[in-house]
């Protein structure tokens, strides 16, 4: 039953622009500012990087994203997706996308610019990241320390930021004083609290999992300047030196558009921007207590002894 | 015809791009697929923990003896929000498990398909809230 209202009502609210815009006007704080507070989601059917055959083209038309909107209504069934999630029945455990409301957008990639695509690595990043994958090759499961942070349940890989949607529990939550922003995501539970004050970033020698953010107000746009990464931290290459200035704007009653850009010298020939919608959701986010040392570490480890003893 | 199966192609790519596998770990270092499992047995614990559910069934082979696996299910906020609640699976029971043996050999299984006794499909809406 709740299935069977869930994609109409999907369907709704990613069709936020059809209300009349001179009619909404910019909800706002006590103190005046846009709110943006709320639960929201970030799941998407665009991807990060636009398809070569798609060439210079940025934006669907509105008769091939409404195309779009439709097919991405209708569950796949497990022979039409490819590794992993052949192994489970997705709409069996609530995964599948169409047992979930989606931030649908026209855009066909999020990267924006007429190539959509992540801009070639310098050659010092080519090299730092083929002496890590050499340095790890034929150790990968040698012990915990060995496996990616989102297996060890520290940072999910989506979490940035930049924030990208996770897959599933595609949630976040922004709650808003006059000087302070917070936004939680569901996946994996961890809280930016991002000062407005105008303060400096921490020392360069404090590291943060999810950097150090600073916000501050750009008219009606919430800026929010991220630095002070680890080197265990992964976006696409870019570790300690990631720079993620992250732009939100809410544009009708259901949207807020993300944009954000990141730099690193060490790792990207130039700077890159993309742009995705966060739709609001009626909530409510729940916990997700990932824990260190859950079962699947400890059998993914044991599937590797085991393996490793049949092949002695 | 051509414009629609450039459509349908576009589409494909679009969803392959934008879809990275929701598995939290590696599925084929810990499962082994080429050891498929039906498991029939009686329920005696339901994990809720994240990043994966745990069903702990108790299975009678035919000679009667009785061994206990334990069966990896989806993320419980997912299964929440179909409406999935702790009252729904209870101990004692009966569910039928398809799904793919761990590569350690134990009694240990991600559950690909699971179903009541009657066949009908779990966690699904209409045996998300309440045991018929």
């Amino acid at each position: 039953m709740r299935q069977k209202w869930l994609g109409p009502l999907a369907i709704l609210v990613a069709l936020p622009s059809m209300a009349p815009a001179q009619t909404w006007k910019t909800p706002r704080t006590p103190d005046g500012r846009p709110e943006l507070q709320g639960v929201w989601t970030n799941a998407s059917i665009t991807p990060m990087e636009r398809p070569a055959e798609l060439g210079a083209k940025e934006v669907f038309t509105d008769e091939e994203a409404a195309e779009n909107r439709k097919r991405a209504l209708v569950p796949q069934s497990v022979a039409q997706r490819g590794g992993t999630e052949a192994h489970y029945e997705f709409t069996q455990f609530g995964l599948d996308r169409t047992q979930f409301q989606i931030a649908f957008s026209q855009r066909t990639s999020m990267i924006v610019g007429p190539d959509g695509r992540v801009p070639p690595l310098t050659p010092e990043a080519q090299k730092r990241n083929a002496d890590r994958a050499a340095s790890l090759r034929g150790h990968e499961f040698d012990g915990p320390e060995n496996r990616g942070i989102q297996e060890r349940c520290l940072v999910w890989g989506s979490e940035g930021p930049p924030m990208l949607p996770p897959g599933y529990n595609s949630y976040l939550q922004i709650v808003q004083t006059p000087a302070y922003v917070m936004i939680l995501q569901e996946m994996i539970h961890d809280a930016r609290i991002i000062p407005l004050d105008g303060r400096p970033h921490v020392p360069q020698n404090v590291r943060r999992w999810l950097g150090d953010s600073r916000g501050r107000w750009e008219g009606d746009t919430l800026v929010v300047d991220t630095t002070n990464f680890t080197e265990k931290t992964n976006f696409r290459g870019s570790r300690e030196n990631l720079h993620v200035v992250e732009r939100f704007t809410r544009v009708d009653e259901n949207t807020i558009r993300y944009e954000f850009t990141v730099d690193d010298p060490t790792t990207w020939t130039r700077p890159w921007s993309a742009e995705l919608p966060l739709a609001k959701d009626k909530g409510p986010i729940f916990e997700y207590a990932c824990h260190e040392a859950n079962y699947g570490m400890a059998n993914n480890l044991k599937g590797a002894r085991a393996v490793e003893k049949e092949q002695k | 015809m051509r414009v629609a199966l450039i459509g349908t192609l576009t589409f494909l790519s679009l969803l392959l791009a934008a879809n990275p596998a929701p598995a939290h770990h590696a599925f084929g270092s810990e499962f082994n697929v080429n050891k498929p499992v039906t498991l029939r047995g009686v329920v005696t614990v339901m994990e809720w923990v994240n990043p994966h559910s745990w069903i702990h069934i108790d299975v009678k082979g035919s000679d009667g003896t009785v061994a206990s696996w334990m069966v990896e299910g989806g993320s419980p906020n997912a299964l929440l929000r179909l409406g999935f609640t702790k009252n729904a699976l209870l101990p004692g029971m009966e569910i039928v498990v398809e799904g793919f043996q761990a590569k350690d050999a134990t009694n240990k299984a991600v559950g690909r398909m699971l179903m009541f006794a009657d066949g009908r499909r779990l966690f699904l809406s209409e045996t998300a809230t309440e045991p018929k």
